[in-house]
């Protein structure tokens, strides 16, 4: 029975012995292979670019809402209800989409620019930039009237001279026809215009002549 | 009879008394294998390093950017270049002097991790993949933005996506691979290794409207084993 009990024991040290062999064992070799005491290397890099303000789109829509391309055409209209101007505003609508990023400092505003009206083809003598009309031929085959583009609803007569008086021109700051809010892209703004015909103070002249008459107008897109 | 029961006894005691001395003998020996552990606390194997090189002296500079007008968002190819939209642009990444020990298969390999800055204007709560992937410094004057790096010139946020996430942020895709080591392979990486990464510039998921301005990041690349 004892000597049983020596075997026991016995076997209890060599298990003993081994198990603490494998592990120093296991230390060292742990020791020899660990990759995490690696001092880790590191460099720092600048990314740098500038983000530019994006143009938008520009496009129109007709009094129905609908889209407008190409010509708009304003309808007939009895030269004798013309008194220096036709009050009854054609609407159309210009709006912007499409407009990427805005500015802090920055809004977004349309400009109306466009071919003024030759003065020496008018009597007309006030001030020419409220007045489109084409060049010649470009411009129908009426005479002394011209394209207003105005507010309106109703556009009223008022000499067209230096003041807004309700109508655009091709000067500043009277050519701003939309203004967005200051800082924002100004994307799905939209805004009203009228359009309509005027003669001003040429209605009594001789000179003037029924017939169509065009006129092109340029809208342009800018962040002020 | 009796002589010969007690002669078989004391035989017995001095087995037992031999092997109980064995015993201890062998008990002693355990005391000194423990000494030993100190030794194996004496060796630290350190894997060698390298030196880094980012771009053109540290300085990634990609020309003017004018963004699509709707840009998307973490959607395939989202980031955009000057070249447009679903573009992304090269920098080279210079690893010189580099040494380490190969560890075997399953062993770490070499690779690096990015941190930076993720500043929104205030008002902005940008999500987690926001705060992971987009790089953005406070001084930028430009809003809604940020830099994204990737390991691919194919820009792609989905499923295996190539963009590289933040080592501090709540995404995957945190190590960049060294190119031609695989990786668990347990390969060291020895001498030089220049090869590209991507970065493009991307909206992110609610960072607020884009404004236009400078758009600076600066991101640290950290080189270890993994």
């Amino acid at each position: 029975m004892k000597i049983k009990i020596a075997h026991a024991c016995r076997r209890t040290a060599v298990i003993g012995l081994s198990v603490v062999t494998y592990f120093g064992y296991g230390l060292l070799s742990a020791a020899l292979t660990l990759p995490g005491q690696a001092a880790a290397s590191q460099t720092t890099a600048t990314f740098k670019t500038n983000i530019l303000q994006s143009a938008c789109n520009i496009s129109f829509l007709d009094d129905s809402n609908a889209p407008l391309t190409g010509t708009y055409s304003l309808g007939e209209i009895n030269s004798a209800e013309i008194n220096q101007i036709y009050p009854k505003g054609k609407l159309f609508t210009i709006k912007l989409s499409d407009c990427g990023v805005a500015a802090g400092t920055k809004t977004p505003q349309v400009t109306i620019t466009g071919i003024n009206a030759i003065k020496s083809q008018l009597s007309s003598t006030h001030a020419n930039e409220y007045k489109f009309r084409g060049d010649a031929l470009d411009g129908g085959t009426s005479q002394e009237y011209f394209v207003v583009i105005g507010e309106g609803p109703t556009l009223t007569y008022n000499g067209l001279n230096s003041n807004k008086n309700g109508l655009y021109s091709t000067k500043a700051p009277n050519n701003v026809v939309l203004k967005g809010t200051k800082g924002t892209s100004g994307d799905g703004v939209t805004a009203k215009l009228y359009a309509s015909v005027a003669c001003d103070d040429a209605c009594s002249s001789k000179k003037k002549r029924a017939g169509n008459l065009k006129a092109r107008l340029t809208f342009q897109f800018d962040y002020q | 009879m009796k002589n010969r029961q007690m002669a078989q006894r004391w035989r017995g005691y001095g087995l037992t008394l031999l092997l109980a001395t064995g015993s201890f003998f062998a008990t002693g020996r355990v005391q000194a294998a423990t000494d030993s552990q100190q030794l194996t606390f004496k060796y630290t194997v350190v894997q060698g390093t390298c030196e880094i090189d980012v771009g053109n002296g540290g300085v990634v500079k990609l020309n003017d950017i004018v963004p699509p007008p709707s840009p998307k968002v973490y959607i395939g190819s989202s980031g955009f270049t000057d070249k447009g939209e679903g573009t992304s642009e090269p920098f080279d990444v210079k690893l010189t002097k580099c040494s380490g020990a190969d560890s075997g298969t399953g062993g770490p390999t070499p690779g690096l991790r990015i941190k930076g800055t993720h500043d929104f204007p205030a008002g902005v709560t940008p999500t987690k993949t926001d705060l992971s992937v987009l790089f953005r410094d406070s001084t930028s004057t430009s809003e809604g933005l940020g830099f994204v790096i990737y390991t691919d010139a194919q820009a792609t946020f989905q499923g295996g996506g190539s963009y590289v996430s933040d080592v501090n942020g709540t995404d995957s895709h945190k190590v960049i691979p060294i190119p031609d080591i695989a990786s668990g392979s347990g390969v060291a990486l020895n001498g030089d290794k220049t090869f590209q990464l991507y970065t493009n510039v991307s909206t992110g998921a609610s960072t607020g409207k884009m404004k236009a301005g400078t758009l600076i990041a600066t991101i640290t690349f950290i080189f270890d084993y993994y």
